[in-house]
């Protein structure tokens, strides 16, 4: 071999693996950013917490100041500051807007705080207040041996040391406490996802597990067949963003006819539903390809009708394919943005409702990129639970798959 | 049996194109060929005839170890060509190839033009010039009686050629290269009786200037157009010698047992 | 066998009843299914249908509300706020941008393909496969995040070595990087599965014509595979011109063009049916509709384009060599 063609054959070789490495840097690249930015923030807190920071303002009727000494846990810290005669303990942080708060950092089962009700006026009031981990006290009234009120905190420049040990030594009931849930959770969009994928699955598996029957079963090769056949291909080259259009104009008239208006979850799965039937079909008529003929024709010739050997013998068989199909599309509505910022709008919601607007996970991140001063912690903190689904999802395909292969070779 | 030293010197002969000693070949654990050795003589057509999974084509892909693509296949003994063990750790298998032809069963043209096709081997080595590749084109296509057929469209698509078209452009494809050897397996199979004559006609008009080893299924094509014949039974070589005396005489049963058709 | 027959024949009406459920279930089911099947490919006919009808409403309206279809199709500046919708310069940003990142990423996919196919070999070319097959599932707004953190800071850095001041890395440079990585899995995919199709008497030959398993690589296989290649591409330009959250997070919005400074911000078709989209309403509303007519139109005619290419290539027979 001339050596021309021996250092020509090494430059091609590295440029193939040139190309591979950089592919392979930037998913590292993508990884690294994601989860130094976002791990740190993911706890139960911004997991399964509000996004919208609520204040509370709490009442207490009838105050045993018990006799009870509370011990706070060994763990403490030496900035936190312990209440053993309330049970919990604060610290003192920065906030996402540089102010100083006093965060609680933990709560006995039996501290008299957490009998508060809610006095602020509004659908909840008298309700049971919260008072837990990770929310912040501003504010703590009390009344002393006198019958004085005695208002003590983070309100009036006070440090906790300074402020706990006097609750501690002068409190004789408690009557008041303002304090705060912080926001910047997920816990309403994740809600809003799952009624997303519910929903969407419902509208959108039937049809696609009876197209794909179609296609499979009972369609002739003939013009109207290649027509369904490359209609669908099309409908998968459609942008998700045309989706979100395509919500508006076509669905939203529809769904008005039953009373619903404006953004809403129902809008959403009903657009992510046509969005997914490509995916789904496809998916469900190579695995219903993938189930021998010599099954159907067994069937068949026991005189069971069509339908009954599509129902009881094809789909059984093909089910680890069907079931494959549905992790792809439950997959896909977890990644979508485009399709539902249109009809679900871009309002993050804490109580999401099937009827009105909610944003998705995926929706939620394009909210808090927006605007002048991008959440990027927040964004990241939602993109790994994102990621971890969908690689989740998709390890599960692949798996269920050579499940199956092996199966099938057995 | 003939000693290394002589057997090296023997090939060293002009009239020997691959001298073969003692060539074992196993895939996995199984052995496909046993302890074959014998001259491959050159400027004739050397047919290798034999049923199915003899070991014939096995051994026609050691000539330019084609054998080395299969992953788990191993081949012990020696194969001189030129006084040089193929099979050695200083041989070049690229360089191999290009002195040792080979044309398929299925005729292969790459998806390119006929004048690319022709080329292509000739590009591969660097050679640029358009003059040479033009020279190098007519003449082999020549040489493989397609050129009055195609001299007019060089630039269409070679998969549009008819099969035996085809095949001829991948024997004129090998002789670009000026190669001393043609290998050919079972390079008729796939066409009609037509231009199954053709290619035959071709083979013995190319004796003249290569050697060529032809597998072949069918007893008849290799006592029309070879000069020797090797049979292959289970992976030995049972008997190797002119073609005339295998076909009319032949000193082994089983030889005789496959000619007259007993078996196949 | 007479028994039998007249069991099946009888006349006996449960019998005969229950056959006539089954038959009324059976066809009941058959048009189910067609309907289903002629429902999923009517989809894509009332996409355009219904998007359409919704995106001609500017320009058909009153005389007040109404746009300037011409305007609409050459202009350069997009003022939402003076009511100035001329979408010219988007267009060709939208091309510039997509076509480039394409091309960016086309090689990278082949040669990707080439190293999973016929150089790496078991495990590596398996993790290989997973590095592609990850990067294809990461949703757009994942990308889209660490575009807006990464690859705008690497465009603003760039620029500054050079002393141009980009909007903090806001530019089409951005775009085009995010949309060349955002393409690459696609391509690649398609390419790996055109070259495991490329039969392997090709290889043989090649090989055994004297070329290397590298020169077979790039001389035959490749060419040999080209039609999935330009099938991948054209799926990867499609992936390029629809792509909306990743992009509009990055492309910075530029309300004029068309700008051929790589380091200018742009506006590409998606980020303006997405920028503001919540605080807006009436026109500026509905023009985004005619925006998405406009994306649809792109789409389709590059499909067309390529698919003419491929036409002629293959008429060639053989361009490449």
């Amino acid at each position: 071999m001339t050596r021309i063609r021996k250092i020509k054959d090494t430059v091609m070789q590295s440029l193939t693996w040139l190309a591979s490495g950089i592919s392979a840097w930037v998913l590292v690249a993508i990884l690294v950013f994601i989860f130094s930015n976002g791990w740190k923030l993911l706890d139960r807190t911004v997991l399964l917490g509000d996004y919208h920071a609520r204040n509370i303002v709490s009442g207490f009727d009838d105050i045993q100041t018990a006799d009870v000494v509370f011990t706070p846990p060994a763990s403490l810290g030496d900035d936190e500051v312990a209440s053993t005669r309330y049970g919990f303990a604060v610290r003192d942080e920065i906030d996402k807007e540089k102010n100083h708060v006093h965060t609680i950092t933990w709560v006995d089962d039996r501290s008299p705080l957490r009998n508060g009700t809610i006095t602020t006026a509004g659908p909840t009031q008298g309700h049971k207040a919260p008072f837990d981990a990770g929310m912040n006290i501003n504010k703590l009234v009390f009344i002393d041996a006198s019958g004085e009120e005695v208002y003590v905190g983070r309100f009036k420049q006070q440090t906790p040391q300074e402020w706990i040990p006097l609750l501690d030594s002068e409190a004789k009931q408690i009557a008041e406490f303002h304090g705060k849930v912080p926001g910047g959770g997920m816990r309403g969009s994740l809600i809003a996802t799952l009624m997303l994928i519910g929903l969407s699955l419902f509208f959108s598996v039937p049809i696609g597990i009876f197209a794909a029957i179609y296609l499979y079963a009972i369609a002739k090769q003939n013009r109207l067949t290649t027509f369904v056949r490359s209609s669908i291909e099309l409908l998968a080259g459609v942008p998700s963003i045309i989706f979100s259009m395509m919500g508006i104009t076509l669905i939203f008239p529809i769904i008005r006819l039953f009373g619903l208006s404006g953004q809403s979850i129902i809008l959403g799965s009903l657009t992510m539903a046509v969005l997914l039937l490509p995916v789904l079909i496809r998916q469900t008529e190579e695995a219903l390809r993938s189930v021998p003929p010599s099954y159907a024709q067994a069937s068949l010739a026991l005189g069971a009708t069509q339908t009954e050997t599509l129902f009881r013998v094809v789909l059984p068989a093909a089910r680890n394919g069907i079931f494959s199909a549905c992790l792809l599309a439950v997959s896909r509505i977890i990644g979508e943005s485009a399709a539902l910022i249109f009809t679900m709008g871009t309002a993050i919601q804490d109580s999401p409702a099937v009827t009105s607007g909610a944003t998705s996970l995926a929706v939620q991140i394009y909210v808090l990129m927006g605007g002048e001063n991008p959440n990027f912690e927040l964004a990241s903190a939602i993109s790994i639970v994102i990621l971890i689904l969908v690689l989740a999802l998709n390890l599960t395909v692949k798996v269920v798959s050579a499940l199956s292969d092996k199966k099938g070779k057995a | 049996m003939a000693s290394s030293s002589e057997s090296s010197r023997a090939s060293r002969r002009d009239n020997v194109a691959f001298a073969l000693e003692d060539v074992n070949l196993y895939y996995g654990d199984f052995q496909a060929l046993n302890d074959i050795t014998f001259d491959l003589p050159t400027h004739q057509v050397t047919a290798f005839i034999g049923p199915s999974g003899c070991g014939k084509s096995t051994l026609l892909r050691c000539f330019n170890r084609m054998n080395d693509l299969i992953d788990n296949c191993r081949v012990e003994g020696a194969i001189y060509r030129n006084g040089v063990d193929i099979y050695g750790d200083s041989v070049d298998v690229v360089d191999l190839r290009t002195h040792v032809g080979m044309v398929f069963q299925q005729p292969n043209p790459f998806p390119k033009s006929i004048y690319d096709n022709v080329a292509y081997g000739l590009v591969c080595q660097g050679v640029r010039s358009k003059k040479v590749l033009d020279e190098a084109v007519e003449s082999s296509l020549k040489k493989a009686a397609l050129w009055d057929e195609v001299k007019d469209h060089l630039r269409r698509d070679a998969t549009q050629l008819s099969g035996g078209q085809q095949q001829r452009l991948c024997i004129a494809r090998a002789i670009a290269l000026q190669p001393d050897v043609i290998l050919m397996d079972e390079p008729t199979s796939a066409l009609d009786p037509i231009a199954t004559a053709r290619i035959e006609d071709l083979i013995t008009q190319l004796k003249e200037e290569y050697t060529i080893v032809i597998v072949t299924h069918s007893m008849s094509q290799a006592a029309r157009i070879s000069d020797k014949t090797a049979f292959f039974l289970l992976g030995d070589l049972i008997e190797f010698g002119p073609t005339d005396d295998i076909f009319q005489n032949p000193r082994d049963k089983r030889t005789e047992d496959y000619i007259t058709g007993k078996f196949g | 066998m007479e028994t039998a027959k007249d069991f099946f024949t009888s006349s006996d009406v449960k019998f005969a009843a229950i056959r006539k459920r089954r038959r009324r279930t059976d066809v009941l089911f058959k048009s189910l299914f067609r309907i289903a099947g002629i429902v999923a490919a009517m989809m894509v006919i009332l996409i355009i249908i219904f998007v359409t009808s919704r995106g001609v409403r500017p320009f058909l309206g009153s005389a007040e509300e109404r746009v300037d279809l011409k305007v609409f199709l050459t202009g350069s500046r997009w003022r939402a706020d003076q009511g100035i919708y001329g979408l010219g310069f988007v267009i060709i940003n939208t091309l510039i941008v997509s076509v480039t990142g394409g091309l960016l990423a086309l090689p990278l996919a082949i040669l990707s393909a080439v190293l999973i196919t016929r150089i790496a070999k078991g495990k590596l070319s398996v993790l290989l496969t997973t590095i592609v097959e990850t990067l294809a599932a990461i949703p757009s707004v994942v990308y889209g995040v660490f575009a807006a953190g990464k690859i705008t800071v690497l465009v603003r850095d760039l620029g500054n070595i050079f002393g141009i001041s980009t909007y903090g890395g806001n530019s089409s440079f951005a775009v085009i990087l995010l949309l060349a990585i955002m393409t690459y899995p696609t391509m690649t995919t398609l390419a790996v599965s055109g070259i495991r199709a490329v039969p392997k008497e090709l290889d043989f030959a090649s090989l055994a014509l004297g070329a290397t398993p590298t020169q077979t690589s790039f001389k035959v296989i490749v060419p040999a595979a080209r039609s999935s290649i330009a099938t991948g591409f054209t799926l990867g330009l499609g992936r390029a011109f629809g792509e909306a959250t990743a992009v509009s997070m990055i492309a910075g919005n530029a309300l004029t063009g068309p700008s051929w400074n790589p380091f200018d911000i742009t506006r590409t078709l998606t980020s303006t049916m997405l920028t503001g989209l919540h605080e807006t309403t009436g026109l500026d509303y509905e023009i985004r509709f005619s925006v998405g007519v406009v994306l649809m139109i792109v789409i389709v005619s590059m499909n067309l384009l390529v698919h003419a290419a491929k036409r002629r290539l293959e008429k060639k027979g053989s361009a490449i060599s």
